[in-house]
């Protein structure tokens, strides 16, 4: 190869934002700059609009609606509550063909109790090896953190991977804290 | 066409006709966005989802039979998913006689439009289960998963079999599918709603997370999983027991922990006050605490 791979940048963006309550407009207009955007009043130039509040949304592909009703036709929905840094990553995500909605509890639905197979459970020292990867230490870091040899630390990490299904010390931490935090339970 | 003697014909109208009967057990209950259906379970007696009910001090409700209604807050419980509203006037309802179908049976799914016009979906019993325990501890008296699609909207309406059974409560589970909560549990969990507003239930004051047992405890315990305290709440059961954070659970008197069954069902209504014996792994040993067993403060 020639060149290194081209860092991922941000685009910048000109975003549009019509809002039913004027008060609003400076708040997400701070927002739309922070991230390093242009504002326009130019809707169908824009390339997202941020529709704010009951207001009717213009006829646009790229739309971020922030308001609770998800009429499920919009591109991406998010509550009027959402943080700067949630309508920050709308704004891109929509802006190159994604549609962006909030994970809430509620799509989970009413379920049962999690059963997990024993031989895939953790143990104790796994989890807290899995809490130090996250964090991200090194194997030399995190034999310093339990005062164990650096030999065990292998043998642990090998051990998590193996129950995860994963290769890397990324995947494992993507896949197990989810995995934890649904088996926990409070009674 | 040929009236009566056509099967689909026959069939259709079959529909229509239960689709209106079943008008009399159906109400939407309004929100500032969209609608939630109900049970009219009784007279006076709305239930419906919990875990799709916004808060509120009263609520607009819309009646598929006509008239609209005030309703207030009267139970609620989310470990199985049922809440409770009191109408304001009472009104003619069909008894629901409680009935569980068979897998592969035909039933409808009953909800109610925004102003409160009947809705239908109709649909299997992919499959009935035994008993099982929602992630928050409540026992459901069996599973009943359904192939229905629902909108929104419609959760929290009635599912009737085809000879008008009442076969529960429609819900979400886990990703948008669709189950009864049987009509049985509806029985059990209703009326002591009604009288207390809440399922007196055992408390531990734990947060507890499934692991592996370490190798050299499996044999002295016989298990190869427990369930290790996370978190312990300050002043509640465990806490004054002496249970830490970091012990692993291995036995409540004398049945594995191994599976999270088997603690949720020391737990019932009639568990508050009882004694029970913990055994646990700490610190490289096995031993036992004794815990009193309290009623869950009210959320």
């Amino acid at each position: 190869m020639s060149s290194a791979p081209a860092m991922a940048t941000w685009a910048h963006l000109r975003v549009a934002i019509v809002s039913s309550d004027p008060s609003r407009l400076p708040v997400l207009a701070g927002i739309v700059l922070d991230a390093g955007h242009d504002i326009t009043k130019d809707v169908d130039n824009a390339d997202v609009v941020i529709a704010d509040g009951s207001v009717r949304h213009p006829d646009h592909p790229a739309v971020v609606k922030l308001g609770e009703v998800d009429d499920r036709e919009t591109t991406s929905v998010l509550p009027q509550s959402a943080t700067p840094a949630q309508i920050g990553a709308a704004i891109q995500a929509t802006a190159v063909g994604l549609s962006v909605r909030v994970r809430s509890a509620k799509i989970e639905g009413f379920g049962a109790a999690p059963e997990v197979k024993a031989e895939l459970l953790l143990t104790p020292r796994e989890i807290e090896v899995l809490g130090a990867l996250a964090e991200g230490l090194s194997n030399k870091g995190i034999a310093r953190k339990f005062d164990i040899s650096e030999h065990t630390v292998k043998f642990h990490i090998e051990s998590l991977f193996r129950k995860l299904g994963v290769r890397s010390r990324a995947q494992a931490v993507i896949r197990g804290l989810p995995l934890l935090s649904q088996m926990r339970f409070e009674i | 066409m040929g009236e009566g003697n056509d099967l689909l014909m026959t069939l259709s109208q079959a529909l229509a006709a239960r689709a209106d009967a079943a008008k009399s057990s159906v109400a939407a209950i309004r929100g500032r966005h969209g609608s939630l259906s109900g049970v009219l379970w009784r007279s006076d007696v709305l239930v419906t989802s919990a875990q799709s009910l916004p808060k509120r001090e009263r609520y607009d409700v819309a009646l598929a039979a006509g008239q609209d209604q005030v309703a207030t807050p009267a139970g609620v419980d989310v470990t199985t998913n049922i809440a409770v509203l009191k109408l304001a006037t009472a009104l003619q309802v069909h008894p629901l006689v409680g009935r569980v179908p068979n897998t592969g049976e035909l039933v409808s799914a009953y909800g109610a439009g925004h102003a409160g016009s009947v809705t239908a979906r109709l649909g299997s019993v992919i499959a009935v289960g035994d008993e099982w325990h929602s992630r928050t501890g409540g026992r459901i008296d069996r599973r009943l998963s359904l192939d229905i699609r629902l909108s929104r909207a419609e959760e929290g309406g009635p599912i009737f079999d085809m000879s008008g059974g009442f076969v529960g409560m429609s819900t979400f589970g886990p990703y948008r599918s669709v189950i009864a909560i049987p009509a049985s549990t509806l029985e059990r969990v209703v009326p002591m709603l009604l009288q207390h507003g809440h399922i007196a239930r055992g408390w531990l004051g734990i947060a507890l997370q499934p692991v592996a047992i370490p190798e050299p405890f499996r044999n002295e315990t016989g298990q190869s999983a427990g369930l290790m305290a996370t978190s312990v709440k300050a002043d509640g059961p465990a806490a004054k027991a002496g249970v830490l954070a970091g012990d692993i659970l291995v036995s409540v008197d004398g049945k594995a922990t191994r599976r999270f069954r088997n603690i949720l069902s020391s737990l019932d209504s009639d568990s508050v006050g009882r004694h029970i014996e913990l055994r646990l792994i700490r610190s490289g040993a096995v031993q036992t605490l004794s815990l009193t067993i309290e009623a869950r403060p009210k959320e």
